[in-house]
């Protein structure tokens, strides 16, 4: 290519005058992606369908390329192959297209190599430099870390040292990373993760990812909760009882033991997606949702929960792991019997927490936060007990069951809102009962969502950091979680299995909600 | 669409659609009502359906009933809402509206099928109140009220006078507008008319979104957004046909959007018919180029058919070719534009600045 003179007049930085307002605005800034575990499962079964479907809803930039990144040996005509089958065998994708399949395969290269093997990232180099030409991605990047975790640092030292970390001079915009969860085991390695990234990167250039932060629904809640004036007058200690939060799967551990062995369920869900979800319902209303805003008041929810400190561990958190039992009429084995699970295995299936929240809004409210594997059905719910009222005026009829309202929040399966209210009996006597107003999402939108990766990959790629977690937001949530996993460590307990597969969790659990007069919602 | 039937009897000659079923318009409601009671006790469970607007459609022909309602339907999973496809026209015997309605659900499962309520109405465009009364006593409470105008500039017709108050948005399509000069001086004052009270979107517009955003693309590219500064002069090419070279209205609003983005561009950007395109709708452009006087610097676009697709290439200032993209642009179908139009929210100033 011959030399571009510089035109004189040329302004320091020229900004591009035929972009504003265009749909794709922001959306589809040129790009390479890198997936490094590219040959791995996440990729296949989340990462490759999500971005096929990018390009299928003509959400990628034109000028886009991506590099697979593994040590399997497989060239590029493999690679393509391996997207391919991956667009095939997902139920993510919407619209099988072979045409935006072929345009996806002709941009889609691979690089085999080892992690720690510098020349794997010099060829990593020269090649981003080559499809830069190419496609005119203009030396924006991507890496993603699809990797296991202990290969983050590795990866972004070698990135650096490779020079690649950011944008090469008088080239390119951005040099991102997103990072995979689980971002550490415990607070001390959470702490040592962030450290290790931002040893090479700045924490604007760091995407760690709670996929759950990309789902429609729960998005749904802060839209529920700051646009619509019902609900946030309602929403304080005033009038809500108590906030129970539900992640319950019926799956149990499929082929996943020595992950799980490894994991539980706390690490696995509550330390990421029911704090998650804690704090959206908790939080204070954002100033605007521009990252660092939103970001701010999640995190300062989170730091306001009431620490559940080691003398408390017993009173408020319980434990347990299934037992054989039935899920759906089909009889299941209990963890112990699991594959790569150790038959005296004290890792939990099943956690339940009492938090509360030190603020004005919330004190002295209950959040009753509750995941397990194995339970009865899959649900993931908030419900927002609100409290009774003051006097009720019919003492002479037949009051059936006249709880307090309840407004729940279903996050999956079947994604709406339910208010439950009291209402008349037809008939001449008064005589009142329970119903539920249902909204469902699915009746009246009948869009299908996007993929959570969709949305997080493409939001990667316009730079918008709000739905991400930031370095000080999962040492907040590990330090809330870490005190009560290093009690459990101590005390290993010695009742598992304590609840049968396909119920709602140990007896314990129970009690730890009628020692406040309450109990958990059936679901 | 889901067909169902009232106790009213046999269809009626009217429109075309089979499932459509004549009704009174003073019943309308409570038929719906009932329809989507029978629906809940065939399903066995209650029928969900909400909406989110009433979309008023003015069809010029009658059988183009049917294209709004496939529309509708297409649309019905993003937007669900009542739609009211209204034909008045002369020939429509006096005295009375003529209705039909029918009910579509997208989705066969069941048990997230989405339904819009579709309501046909016939009557004469000389009896306005009439209509007026017609189309008010129909609309949803309380949610926004659009009117897709799918015919001929709407300024002076009466019908559209009555009808315009109850919006807050007017969808048109200035393709159906006549003369490309006359229809964008047309929109240009629908845009002035309605900017204090009402947003404005042509389906029009949308057609020329894939060259917008091509072009939006290939300045991301630093290399050519350096050249920016050079380009003091630009061209649109559209598809004519032999004898007709008047400019269509898409590549007028091309060209006003080139203009607007760019200010050296003032002045200097050509509309010219393209004599090689027998295979392509005259008006559609064709070609767009980007040049300057002081050098070789250039960026031109072209079409190009199976698969349809624009090919773009940049040539420095010595005229070096140093980058080619290319661009999807496989043709948008009517409910595909209605639903861009319908889906932004506010006015849209970069076309209310490409029209006037
Ligand atoms: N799978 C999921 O559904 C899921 C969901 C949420 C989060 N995650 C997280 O995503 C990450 C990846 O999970 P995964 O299930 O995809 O794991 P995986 O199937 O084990 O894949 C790991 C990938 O990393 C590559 N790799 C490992 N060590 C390497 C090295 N030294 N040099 C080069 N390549 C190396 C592997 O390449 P070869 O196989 O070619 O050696 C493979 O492509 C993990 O952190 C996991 O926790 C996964």
């Amino acid at each position: 290519m011959a030399t571009i003179a510089a035109p004189s007049a040329a302004p320091a930085e020229i900004i591009n005058p035929f972009r504003e307002g265009l749909r794709l605005e922001g959306a589809t800034t040129p790009c390479l992606l890198v997936i490094f575990g590219a040959s791995g499962d996440l990729t296949k079964r989340k990462l490759l369908p999500a971005i096929y479907n990018l390009a299928q809803a003509s959400l990628l930039p034109p000028s886009f390329a991506m590099i697979g990144f593994a040590s399997t040996q497989m060239d590029d005509a493999q690679f393509r192959d391996v997207l391919r089958d991956a667009v095939a065998n997902s139920s993510e994708v919407r619209v099988r297209d072979p045409a935006v399949l072929a345009y996806l395969q002709q941009r889609c290269y691979y690089i085999s190599g080892d992690f720690g093997d510098p020349a794997a990232f010099g060829a990593l180099k020269a090649q981003l430099g080559v499809l830069d030409q190419r496609y005119g991605t203009s030396g924006n990047r991507i890496f993603y870390t699809a990797t296991p975790a202990s290969l983050y640092p590795p990866i972004a030292e070698k990135l650096h040292e490779s020079a690649l970390t950011v944008p090469e001079p008088g080239l390119g915009h951005f040099v991102r990373i997103i990072v995979e969860k689980p971002f550490g085991h415990d607070l001390a390695s959470a702490k040592m993760l962030n450290a290790e990234l931002e040893k090479f990167f700045q924490e604007g250039q760091i995407y760690r990812i709670d996929h759950y932060l990309g789902k429609e629904t729960v998005q749904n809640i802060l839209v529920l909760r700051f646009a619509n004036g019902i609900f946030e007058p309602i929403w304080n200690r005033r009038y809500v009882d108590s906030v129970q939060i539900t992640v319950a799967e019926s799956l149990g551990i499929e082929d996943r033991g020595k992950f799980y062995e490894e994991t539980g369920v706390v690490r696995d869900v509550i330390q990421n997606h029911a704090l998650q979800l804690l704090s959206l319902v908790a939080m204070e209303p954002p100033l605007t949702f521009d990252a660092r805003d939103f970001r701010d008041e999640k995190i300062r929810v989170v730091e306001a929960v009431h620490p559940i400190c080691k003398e408390d561990v017993p009173n408020a958190a319980v434990r347990g792991q299934y037992g054989p039992g039935f899920v759906a009429g089909v009889n299941v084995p209990g963890y112990r019997q699991e594959r790569n699970v150790a038959p005296d295995s004290i890792v939990p299936t099943y956690a339940a927490f009492k938090f509360t929240v030190d603020n004005w809004r919330w004190a002295g409210v209950p959040f009753y936060v509750r995941s397990g594997k194995r339970m009865p059905k899959r649900v993931t719910e908030i419900a927002m007990q609100f409290k009774e009222v003051p006097h009720l005026p019919f003492r002479k009829s037949q009051v059936e069951m006249i709880a307090g309202n309840v407004l729940s929040l279903r996050i999956q399966p079947d994604e709406g809102i339910t208010l439950k209210f009291g209402a008349k009996v037809p008939g001449p006597v008064m005589r009142i009962r329970s119903v539920a107003m249902d909204f469902d999402y699915g009746a009246t939108f009948g869009t299908e969502d996007a993929s959570p990766y969709e949305r997080l990959i493409l939001d990667c790629m316009k730079g918008d950091q709000t739905l991400f977690d930031r370095d000080d937001g999962v040492e907040a949530a590990w330090s809330l979680i870490d005190p009560i996993l290093q009690v459990w460590q101590e005390h290993p307990t010695v009742k598992f299995s304590n609840y049968a597969a396909g119920t709602w969790g140990p007896a314990e659990a129970d009690e730890l909600l009628a020692r406040d007069g309450k109990s958990w919602r059936l679901l | 669409m889901t067909p169902s039937s009232t106790s009213d009897g046999a269809a009626a000659a009217g429109p075309s659609a089979a499932d459509l079923t004549p009704v009174a318009v003073g019943d309308i409601e409570t038929e719906l009502a009932r329809r989507w009671k029978a629906a809940a006790a065939e399903a066995g469970r209650p029928r969900l359906h909400s909406s989110a607007l009433t979309l008023i459609a003015c069809v010029e022909e009658e059988q183009d009933h049917q294209k709004v309602i496939d529309a509708v339907e297409a649309l019905a999973g993003k937007h669900p809402m009542r739609a009211i496809a209204l034909h008045a026209a002369a020939a429509t015997p006096k005295g009375s509206v003529e209705a039909w309605i029918g009910a579509g659900c997208s989705g066969s499962d069941g048990s997230h099928s989405i339904c819009s309520e579709e309501i046909v109405l016939e009557a004469n465009a000389a009896e306005p109140e009439r209509v007026l009364s017609a189309v008010q006593s129909l609309l949803v409470p309380d949610l926004p009220v659009f009117l897709w105008w799918r015919s001929c500039s709407p300024l002076g017709n009466v019908v559209f006078e009555r009808l315009e108050p109850l919006c807050s948005r007017i969808i048109v399509d200035s393709l159906r507008f006549g003369d490309g000069a006359q229809a964008v001086a047309s929109m240009r004052e629908i845009v002035k008319r309605f900017e204090a009270r009402l947003t404005v979107r042509d389906l029009n517009w949308q057609r020329t979104e894939p060259w917008r955003n091509a072009i939006g693309v290939c300045f991301d590219d630093p290399l050519l957004l350096q050249l920016l500064p050079v380009f003091d002069r630009c061209s649109v090419t559209f598809a004519a046909a032999a004898g007709a070279e008047v400019p269509s209205a898409r590549s007028l609003l091309m060209a006003g959007w080139l203009t607007t983005r760019l200010g050296a561009l003032r002045g200097t950007c050509t509309v010219a018919p393209g004599k090689h395109w027998p295979d392509i709708e005259p008006g559609r452009v064709v070609a767009i180029s980007l040049t300057s006087s002081s050098s070789k610097a250039s960026l031109v676009l072209v079409r190009q058919s199976a698969p349809t697709a624009i090919k773009a290439e940049a040539h420095d200032t010595d005229g070096t070719r140093f980058r080619s993209w290319l661009f999807q642009a496989a043709t948008v179908p009517e409910a595909s534009l209605l639903d861009r139009c319908m889906d932004t929210l506010g006015r849209d100033r970069l076309f209310e600045a490409a029209v006037t």
